[in-house]
Parts: C-alpha cells; sequence; structure tokens
C-alpha cells in the first residue's frame, strides 16, 4: 500500500500509548538518564537499562555505568541536579 | 538480549571490572554497545558540549523510537552552564534535521545570549530550525561534507485554510530570517533568495547548502571539525578572561 498525504506518518499510524510510558527520563547529578525498565534475566530483580544519557559535562559519557545498555539498580539512582 | 549480572548482592557501580571473571564481562558489554574495549578517561573539563541530534522537539512528545532533543531537557543544561562557574564555555555540535520551529528559537536565543564563550559544529545536517541554531553562538564551524537545509516554515498536519494561517507562518517565518541575519554575516535578501529558490530540492523550494557554501554565503563563519572548534573555543576563552582580568585591574 502506498500512502499519499501531507500528514506526518505519526498522525496516521498513532504510536500505542504503552510505546510512551516504556521509557522514562531520570534525574541523575549533573543531568538526566533516559533509562527502560527491565527485568534482570537470572534473579528477575528490577533494572533500568540505559538508553540515552543527557549531559553536558563530557567527563559523565566516559563513566561507565552510564553508557548506553548498562543496566543500572534503581538503587543506584539517586537523583537530582544537586 | 541476554544479561551477564548474576552476582546475588548487587553493587553499586555493576559494570566496573573488579574481579577477574567480571572484568572480562564488563569488556564483553563494551565491545556490544560501544565497539571498543576502552573509553579513555580525562580530567574535569571546563568546557561543556551540548549535543543537539534528531528532531527539535516542541509541544508535541513524538514516538519514542525517534531521536531527538526535548528543549526542556536542553534550557536547564544551558542554564547550569552559564551559573555553573567551572564552566568557561560551551561547544554545541548539531545533527539535526530540524522540527519545532518555537524551540529551536528558544534553544537558539539561550545559546545566544549566554555570557560564556559559545562555538556551534555543524556535522551531517544542520536542517531548517537547525539553521538559527548554528549561527547562534560567537563563533560557527561546519563539516566539510556536511550539509544546511534552508527552506520556509511550513505546518504538517491539520491546516486551516484562511488567509490569517499564512500570515501567521509568514510572521514565524520573519523570526527566523531576522535571527539568522543577526546572528550571522548573511544579508537578509540571500537568504530570503535561498530560502525561496526553485530547482534546487526536487519538488520542493529552498536549498541544500553544503559545507563550503554555508562559508561562501556567510551563514557559517569556518569549515573545520572537532579539532579546529575545540581549539577557536580555547581562543575565545583566552580572550574572554584576558578581557575580564583588564576590567578588575582597571
Amino acid at each position: 500500500m502506498i500512502l499519499y498525504t501531507y500528514q506526518p506518518q505519526n498522525l496516521v499510524f498513532p504510536t500505542n500509548d504503552d510505546e510512551y510510558s516504556k521509557q522514562q527520563t531520570l534525574p541523575i547529578p549533573g543531568g538526566s538518564l533516559v533509562v527502560e525498565a527491565t527485568n534482570d534475566v537470572q534473579s528477575g530483580a528490577n533494572k533500568y537499562r540505559v538508553v540515552r544519557l543527557m549531559s553536558t559535562d563530557p567527563n559523565m559519557y566516559l563513566n561507565s555505568n552510564y553508557q548506553p545498555g548498562s543496566l543500572l539498580d534503581p538503587k543506584f539512582i539517586t537523583g537530582g541536579m544537586e | 538480549m541476554n544479561t551477564f549480572y548474576h552476582n546475588e548482592e548487587p553493587t553499586p557501580a555493576p559494570n566496573q571490572p573488579q574481579d577477574g571473571g567480571k572484568g572480562k564481562e564488563g569488556i564483553l558489554d563494551k565491545i556490544q554497545q560501544l565497539g571498543a574495549t576502552n573509553v579513555p578517561k580525562m580530567e574535569e573539563s571546563n568546557i561543556h558540549v551540548l549535543t543537539i541530534i534528531g528532531q527539535i522537539e516542541g509541544h508535541m512528545q513524538l514516538p519514542p523510537q525517534n531521536k531527538t532533543t526535548k528543549y526542556e531537557h536542553v534550557i536547564p543544561q544551558l542554564v547550569a552552564a552559564e551559573q555553573n562557574k567551572k564552566i568557561e564555555g560551551l561547544l554545541v555540535i548539531l545533527n539535526t534535521v530540524g522540527g519545532d520551529v518555537e524551540a529551536g528559537l528558544a534553544l537558539a536565543e539561550m545559546i545566544s545570549s549566554l555570557s560564556k564563550p559559545t562555538v556551534t559544529l555543524v556535522l551531517g545536517g544542520g536542517h531548517s530550525i537547525g539553521v538559527p541554531i548554528a549561527v547562534s553562538a560567537d563563533y560557527s564551524f561546519i563539516a566539510e561534507t556536511a550539509t544546511m537545509t534552508i527552506h520556509p516554515v511550513r505546518l504538517t498536519g491539520l491546516v486551516i485554510g484562511v488567509p490569517q494561517t499564512f500570515e501567521y507562518l509568514d510572521k514565524m517565518q520573519d523570526r527566523v530570517i531576522s535571527f539568522v541575519t543577526r546572528n550571522s554575516n548573511i544579508s537578509e535578501e540571500k537568504f530570503k533568495d535561498l530560502m525561496l529558490s526553485k530547482g534546487n530540492l526536487t519538488r520542493d523550494i529552498g536549498t541544500n547548502v553544503i559545507g563550503d557554501d554555508a562559508v561562501k554565503y556567510g551563514m557559517i563563519n569556518e569549515v573545520g571539525g572537532i579539532g579546529s572548534a575545540i581549539k577557536k573555543l580555547n581562543e575565545l576563552i583566552e580572550k574572554q578572561k584576558s578581557q575580564s582580568g583588564g576590567d578588575v585591574v582597571q
């Protein structure tokens, strides 16, 4: 099917609401993290998988805890731009 | 996807190579995610880097599969960069397709009004509303292969076909044009010419300006990459330091 329209794709095919809730943004010292909630395969514990780090500090991108794909313990995130 | 964490007591930094076995897994992880085994460490930086990637998201939230720059995330970072005394300069790296006009202009105005030295670098693309952001800094660079598409403001989605809509868009376009001409060396006439020219984009009006041409038209200061951008930013920082030092002595 070819659809000729001036409307953007997301108006023609709206995204499911749960797609939006999959990702969340958490504040961390010095910036924020976009994470996805996942379960650990072995222990079944709740973890956050890092999707993206948002910070202007180039050093934070070298922190292996914040690299995309790494799993974080919810306890580990202490929050806040303090 | 399988995960590599199987220890009973979770450590605060699960990815750090602490013992032999875990270190190996950490390396595997790094190869999986970054394609490299280790990333360089460095000292605390006096230059902060802001990346404007994907679409510039405005009042409408885009589905999560889109890569977006959200202005509610960027604006606090810019405020922090202005306030933090340790930050002496800001490098803005752009690779954007454009997006919301109001959000883009908001970011451009924020960057242009920072008191600290700013340098922008356009890599890949700095299209439509990326253009005002690219020219907003004290000095701008564009990669030789990078492009900037200049085209008129338009609406997607529901269009109300009344003359007022056209006037509203026209005024919005004037805001973009006046910002770009105020912050770069391009004349209003030339910018409008590029914006409304025919035959450059297939079935659309506008111009796709590539690296050298952007410099030739006066929009961007210089063709260059990350090396020249950081060098220029350091120069600007030194210049500002010497000026403010002079003020104190008087």
